[in-house]
């Protein structure tokens, strides 16, 4: 019997439409649970639009090292169109320029679960030191 | 229901960026170089709202297949590439179709000058029409 | 246990902090949610870079991802009043049915939850199964499962032609059956644990505010009955009341809700009106001011919009019912046990992501 993949969501600061759509998929993929309160999770998801202050806030205290991290939707991956006005992505660090993205506004749960799962196989740690 | 990307047909594409001004998160971009006018699209920006289809005059922009988890998300894809040409009006460059650049251009901007200007100059003229009350509606 | 200072912190479904200050033996004797975690400024971002009002919608849409429905059409009815003009029948009808199915939606993912923390968890599956339910029928009458993009100024995007119209009566009907077996659920399975917990009374107090949870402790406030929009002047609209103010009470109401709002969609679909679902020509820009509030899944959601001559919007201020809950969250949670605080807090139906929206 495959181990329960526990998923742990870090939430910069979303409208809630990828939480919807996240705990879809983990209904859908019965392997998949959310993480408890001082579990280590397998993966950590990462909604809401991707600033340096907030992924500085999140990162001292809710984020935990060498975690696989997937970037759920467009606010996490390029701050969506909550965009800064003169257009420029704050330089967020290199972790999450490579984590995985799944792509959409939300995206829709099934392509959340595939990513998961994914990014789980592959075993890489996305956080640098 | 799964996200899907977006692609637009050169044949039809006149290059009017309108899918690009209407983008809500500047997902579709423009970009000139050279003698090249290109439209781009970045998947990580893409609210997968489907306005730049809804919008385009020449149903030139439709869906592709479902966005891959490999899909780059902040690379952007160009989606066409068309000959630029200079606006007669403010003298910048920007992406003509057939419809602007060719034969048939000449014979259309004989009936609609507007044809030959760049997007912006364009639109200022449609602007200035309404304000004139001439009451040239703007699509949504 | 002795008397301490907790902080604890949330991301799913929604992140907030909650601050309490318990006593000796665990009980709270003051608590305050911090939720603001969520703040992206929409008002402001729109007046600013979304000056458009068609390109705002996106952005609108975008303040709450389980009530944007409510937030796309306050907005465009605000717009539609400055430009002064009718969104026709046929479009109406379609924002009707969007709406409370997004009610239903909604209700369904705070029932969830709080099943989930009451610890029911075989009720929490079934809430969920209803829930992709909803979702269906969503995607069949909008094409989208959430953020619709059904509303645009001057009516809906895109028709029902009647092959999506079958498909939405069908996932309806599929629906309305599991509906049917979530009578009472909570009392059964729960009631032992959420009756007499975090109690909060609004009935004689003139708060502001409306929503479920006004109407679980004896007020009964709703928009679409105090001042009726879309087709609710026409519909036989029934607002269940609760006087306990509990978590069986705000539960209570949210399930017959379900009900209710059901009902409404099953017979606008029976009979939607014929005609166009745009205006085709909204006419000039127009300078002007309007107001426009709505019954969201939790509440009034208010919008203000200020349009300039060109057209353009000069100003947006959102008013989220979330205001209202927060206060009633304060209190319902003294007395109660720091254990069973998040149950309490869900129980409320916060939306935070609203709040942070504004």
């Amino acid at each position: 019997m495959a181990d329960r993949v526990k998923v742990k969501v870090v939430n910069l600061g979303s409208c809630n439409g990828c939480e919807l759509e996240i705990l879809d998929a983990l209904h859908l993929d019965p392997d998949l649970l959310l993480c408890r309160e001082g579990d280590r999770p397998d993966v950590v998801l990462l909604t809401g639009v991707l600033t340096m202050t907030n992924l500085a806030r999140a990162e001292r205290e809710r984020i935990p090292g060498d975690v696989p991290l997937v970037r759920v939707g467009s606010c996490a991956i390029s701050q969506g169109l909550f965009l800064p006005p003169d257009g420029a992505l704050d330089r967020v660090p290199s972790l999450c320029g490579k984590a995985p993205a799944v792509c959409g506004c939300p995206p829709v749960s099934n392509a959340i679960a595939e990513a998961v799962n994914v990014a789980v196989d592959k075993e890489r740690p996305c956080v640098s030191a | 229901m799964s996200a899907e990307t977006v692609t637009i047909d050169k044949t039809r594409c006149d290059g009017c960026w309108a899918c690009v001004r209407s983008c809500p998160s500047e997902a579709l971009q423009s970009r000139i170089q050279g003698a090249v006018a290109e439209i781009a699209w970045t998947a990580g920006r893409c609210l997968f709202c489907r306005r730049c289809e809804a919008v385009c005059p020449r149903g030139a922009v439709q869906p592709g297949e479902p966005v891959r988890l490999e899909h780059i998300a902040l690379e952007p894809e160009v989606l066409v590439r068309l000959p630029s040409c200079a606006c007669p009006r403010c003298g910048r460059r920007f992406g003509a179709g057939p419809q602007r650049s060719g034969p048939e251009a000449v014979g259309k901007a004989r009936e609609d000058g507007r044809l030959l200007l760049c997007p912006l100059c364009r639109q200022r003229e449609a602007f200035q029409g309404e304000l004139a009350g001439r009451g040239e509606g703007s699509r949504c | 246990m002795s008397p301490r200072e907790v902080t604890l912190q949330f991301e799913v479904p929604e992140v907030y902090r909650l601050h309490l200050r318990t006593g000796m033996d665990g009980t709270i004797r003051e608590a305050r949610v911090e939720g603001e975690l969520a703040s992206r400024e929409v008002g402001r971002l729109v007046a600013s870079r979304y000056r458009d009002p068609h390109k705002a919608l996106y952005v609108v849409e975008r303040v709450c991802g389980a009530c944007s429905q409510a937030h796309t059409l306050a907005f465009s009815c605000a717009v539609e009043r400055v430009l002064g003009v009718s969104v026709p029948m046929r479009a109406q009808a379609i924002r009707t049915v969007t709406a409370e199915l997004e009610r239903i939606q909604s209700h369904l993912l705070t029932l969830s939850e709080t099943a989930a923390l009451a610890g029911a968890r075989g009720l929490e599956q079934e809430l969920w199964r209803t829930w992709q339910k909803v979702t269906a029928v969503l995607a069949a009458v909008t094409g989208s499962r959430v953020h619709y993009g059904i509303n645009c100024i001057g009516g809906v995007v895109h028709d029902l032609p009647p092959e999506a119209l079958r498909a939405a009566s069908g996932a309806l009907a599929d629906l309305g059956r599991s509906l049917g077996d979530l009578d009472g659920v909570f009392e059964r399975e729960a009631g032992s644990r959420l009756r007499g917990l975090g109690v909060w009374k609004a009935a004689g107090r003139d708060l502001p505010g409306t929503g479920p949870n006004q109407r679980a402790s004896g007020s009964p406030r709703d928009v679409r009955a105090e001042r009726p929009y879309l087709l609710y002047a026409d519909l036989p609209l029934m607002i269940p009341i609760r006087t306990e103010g509990d978590v069986l009470a705000r539960t209570s109401v949210r399930l017959e809700e379900l009900h209710i709002s059901h009902r409404m969609v099953k017979d606008l679909l029976s009979a939607l009106p014929e005609g166009e679902v745009r205006i085709a020509d909204l006419g000039g820009p127009r300078p002007g001011s309007a107001s426009m509030s709505v019954e969201a899944p939790r509440g009034e959601d208010r919008h203000d919009v200020v349009l300039s001559a060109d057209g353009e919007v000069d100003a947006l201020a959102i008013r989220v019912p979330t205001e209202d809950s927060l206060l009633g969250v304060s209190e319902a949670l003294i007395g109660v046990h720091e254990e069973d605080a998040r149950l309490v807090v869900a129980s409320f139906d916060l939306c935070l992501s609203c709040f942070g929206g504004t």
